[in-house]
């Protein structure tokens, strides 16, 4: 049989995807379990999810969660820092604390051999930490010398600076890490009370995927089943409407050969009637390799190794930002072509071609979001985190698909408002002021 | 309650088509998805004098189209089909690889045979200087304007001799990268880029004669070429250079000592990942707790060996604390080894450093894409696509005496090459220059 290679070939039909339900149980204390069971391998995967987020606390305590979650597992109920190390080394389990804006979840994968002991490890740091003074000292000193190395590199201190430009004194004008002045202000009862406000079985998820055990249940029972805890408030912070600092900033870093370029504008909230188009709008901006950015910086002009836009939909409006790091010398063209590209999105509709390809890359790669077991922990921890129902997964595609090339303009005009974006670059101000001053005026700012 | 960890096996075929390719097919049917995996037995290492650089390029230059896919569609068909691609290049080999929904296999494969069949009539002198400023830029981003960047080519030109092919990092030199022509990219393509060269890896929900049948259709007619002539393997570090000091715009000190150490290819290579294990793979691993618990010297320590064809190289990396000199840290570590040397490892530790292993093993398998990577590692640089089962087993039967016999050959001063990163103290705005580079 002859083969047609002048076109792609036509694709068969998709196999159904069966998206894992998870068994869900309730302790008497109120802790919810949600299992999905999958034995293919040895190994299994747990998320304690909790409403321990950095935007829990006010800018002068940014950090706090962070700081709380690397002193977590360094001793617990009488056991020291290298006691749990030697533990959670030998079983060779991976415990790690991720701390978002929204939730912190403890997760830790272990080999199913060793899952009974590991479960109780994972009580024991998520339930009895000592928060031994000598303990805290340390690891916020290490966490402050952390801070100051990320001023040496340019990607972070953009990272940084902009949150602040985006949303001011707002919790998400901070970086879950915090900064040097709010770090040295935390002490030990801080990060107690923290604990004790944010740690409790009774908004608490355990999550869990893989190589489970039929007695699972009766196992988290026996490492959780005595933990005692107080409600949560845990309402999200408030709604900022526009970006506190807009206009043009430079971060002088004298001799880069690159800048880092962000730019961002307030978009939405996680469950906001426009969260399917903005998603629409950010894969045709810079979701995606063959995105308008990309295409235009990367792929026509060669300036920079990727240019691209994140939408971070949290439980307040979270940012949509455009980022790219440049060769020194065409920083201003590139950000007149960012700029430009904003624009574009805003004056005129989107191609059917581009609509095609967003719609594709956001509902047919379902398939990937669903094959292992970090990856199915993690989307029923998300469900957990912003309260997405059981068919949120199976509706998501109609919902991508109902999203027109009209309502994907409507939406860049209310996320990206041209006189109300920050506009950040990092780089060597010789270099970069002349051309970035046609722009509009420039602030010069310190690295924080 | 802790049980031993049962055995795994992923059962696959191993196949050849007549022109040379070799096929590996690993179906699974438990998720709708599928990795198709292409891995060229060329990298860095193979790049002429003055020609650092060219294999990355020359892999940038792969998704820029071919014949029958016009310039861009490579990433926009697969990710408009729900897909993920990349590709990636390294000392010894090139790979390209896509993970689709599995319906979507004729896809990937299509695009991959395209560009091993049809490639050269489509590249132009417009890609390649675009695609020539995008590296250029990737240089940059990823080591020139990125603290403690140049470390490691740094330490690599110090560690091998003139000419030997690990000298050079895979990102290359500007100069270099700045060389290239079209004329080098016909030639590269013809030398290195026929279907003998190259293993092909299906991991997925598939059947398997259904598959072969297709990898057929799309990769069957496909000429021979000439298979290359492949170079002797590259001799073992020298190490015992003289320690080079490397000024950068940092703000704390970073020392990075590199070990001649097993290759991906020998006995021991398990053996030497669980060594880097135990001195640095936990918070209880010996430099660990000496230097950044107890002593409060290092900020961090990352120990890991990489898994190359012909040398292998076990590297240990710290950081400074603020106020603690570069030398001061490079005694804490050699410290540390001295008495790793002492008191070898234990039971307990190496137990504790199996398992890890092994859990690292699962976290890399339970993908489709993973899988297939470990396959085509394992059959381009091993010739033995087995080792991917074999291998949990493997790490699984390491002893604590195999850790000690090898310690003290690979620990060793002589074979050793340091470089220390410091804070620009001269002229805080210039860059690091490291020694001019041939």
């Amino acid at each position: 049989m002859s083969l047609d290679r002048s076109r792609p070939p036509v694709a068969g039909t998709a196999r159904p995807l069966a998206i894992p339900r998870p068994d869900r149980h309730r302790l008497p204390n109120g802790l919810t379990v949600a299992a999905v069971r999958r034995p293919r391998l040895p190994e299994a995967t747990l998320a304690l999810v909790l409403p321990a987020g950095a935007d829990a606390v006010g800018w002068e305590q940014a950090g706090l969660a962070s700081l709380v979650a690397k002193v977590l597992p360094e001793g617990s109920f009488g056991k020291t820092s290298r006691d749990m190390a030697t533990l959670l080394d030998g079983l060779g389990v991976h415990l790690g604390v991720a701390v978002g804006y929204d939730s912190m979840i403890i997760r830790l994968h272990t080999l199913s051999g060793q899952l009974e002991p590991a479960l109780e490890a994972l009580a024991s740091v998520a339930l009895g930490p000592d928060f031994l003074a000598d303990e805290v000292d340390r690891c916020r000193g290490e966490r402050l010398d952390a801070i100051r190395r990320m001023r040496d590199e340019p990607a972070e201190v953009a990272a940084d600076v902009v949150a602040e430009l985006l949303y001011g004194d707002h919790p998400y004008g901070r970086l879950t890490r915090g900064r040097e002045g709010s770090v040295e202000s935390l002490n030990r009862a801080d990060l107690v009370e923290f604990h004790a406000r944010r740690f409790s079985p009774r908004v608490a998820t355990l999550v869990a995927c893989g190589d489970l055990p039929d007695d699972f249940n009766d196992l988290v029972t026996a490492s959780f089943g005595a933990w005692r805890g107080v409600e949560v408030d845990h309402r999200p912070p408030a709604t900022v409407r526009e970006v506190a600092s807009p206009g043009i900033v430079l971060v002088d870093r004298p001799g880069s050969g690159q800048s880092e370029i962000r730019i961002g504008g307030i978009g939405l909230e996680r469950g906001d009637p426009d969260e399917p188009a903005a998603r629409v709008t950010n894969a045709i901006l810079g979701g995606l390799f063959n995105s308008r950015l990309n295409m235009n910086l990367r792929e026509d002009k060669g300036w920079t190794y990727g240019a691209r836009s994140t939408l971070s939909l949290r439980r307040a409006r979270g940012p949509l930002s455009l980022r790219a790091a440049v060769e020194t010398a065409v920083t201003g063209a590139a950000v007149r072509e960012m700029l430009q590209e904003v624009g574009t999105m805003r004056e005129s509709l989107p191609t059917e071609a581009e609509m095609r390809t967003a719609a594709g890359a956001l509902t047919r790669s379902l398939p990937l979001r669903f094959e292992t077991n970090s990856q199915i922990a993690g989307t029923i921890a998300e469900q957990v985190i912003y309260g997405l129902p059981d068919d949120y997964w199976s509706t998501f595609s109609g919902r991508i698909g109902g999203v027109s090339r009209d309502s994907v303009l409507d939406t860049a005009v209310r996320m990206l408002d041209p006189e109300g974006l920050a506009i950040l670059v990092v780089g060597d101000a010789d270099e970069v002021l002349p051309d970035l001053g046609k722009l509009g005026p420039v602030r010069l700012q310190e690295v924080p | 309650m802790t049980t031993p960890t049962r055995a795994i096996q992923f059962p696959f075929e191993t196949r050849q088509l007549d022109n040379g390719l070799r096929v590996i097919l690993q179906p699974d049917r438990s998720s709708p998805v599928v990795a198709v995996h292409l891995m060229y037995h060329v990298g860095s290492k193979n790049e002429r004098a003055g020609g650092t650089g060219f294999a990355h390029l020359f892999e940038h230059l792969l998704f820029q189209g071919s014949e029958h896919v016009a310039e861009a569609e490579h990433f926009r068909l697969i990710q408009e089909a729900g897909g993920t691609l990349n590709g990636s290049t390294w000392f010894d080999r090139t790979n390209y690889f896509e993970t689709v929904p599995s319906h979507q296999l004729d896809l990937a494969l299509w695009l991959e045979a395209d560009r091993m069949g049809w490639f050269l009539p489509s590249i132009t002198q417009t890609k390649l200087d675009n695609q020539r400023d995008v590296v250029k830029n990737e240089r940059r981003q990823s080591y020139e304007n990125r603290p403690y960047g140049l470390a490691t080519e740094t330490v690599l030109h110090q560690a091998f001799p003139a000419g030997h092919p690990y000298r050079h990092p895979t990102i290359g030199y500007m100069d270099d990268i700045d060389r290239a022509n079209l004329e080098d990219v016909g030639r590269f393509f013809r030398t290195w880029y026929c279907p003998g060269n190259a293993v092909l890896v299906l991991c997925g929900d598939f059947e398997t004669e259904d598959a072969m049948r297709r990898v057929e259709q799309f990769f069957g007619e496909i000429p021979r070429g000439e298979s290359p002539v492949r170079p002797a393997a590259a001799p073992p570090a020298e190490g015992g250079s003289q320690l080079v000091r490397l000024e950068d715009a940092v703000s704390v000190p970073r020392v990075y000592m590199m070990y001649g150490a097993p290759s991906f290819r020998s006995t021991e290579y398990e053996a030497s990942a669980l060594i880097a294990s135990v001195l640095a793979g936990g918070r209880s691993s010996r430099l660990y707790q000496e230097l950044v618990y107890e002593r409060r010297i290092a900020a961090d320590v990352h120990a890991y060996v990489w898994p190359l064809e012909d040398v292998g190289m076990m590297w240990v990396v710290a950081t400074a604390r603020p106020g603690v000199s570069a030398e001061s840290l490079r005694e804490g570590v050699d410290e540390t080894i001295a008495r790793f040397a002492e008191r070898p490892a234990g039971d307990e530790e190496v137990s504790g450093a199996r398992r890890r292993a092994r859990r690292q093993l699962l976290l890399q398998f339970e993908s489709v894409g993973g899988r297939a990577s470990a396959l085509a590692h394992a059959t381009v640089l091993r010739d033995e696509p087995e080792y991917v089962n074999a291998s949990f087993d493997r790490y699984g039967a390491v002893q604590p005496r195999d850790l000690r016999e090898l310690a003290s050959r690979v620990l060793a001063e002589e074979r050793r090459t340091v470089v220390e990163v410091v804070p620009n103290e001269t002229a805080p705005d210039s860059k690091p220059r490291p020694e001019a580079h041939p």
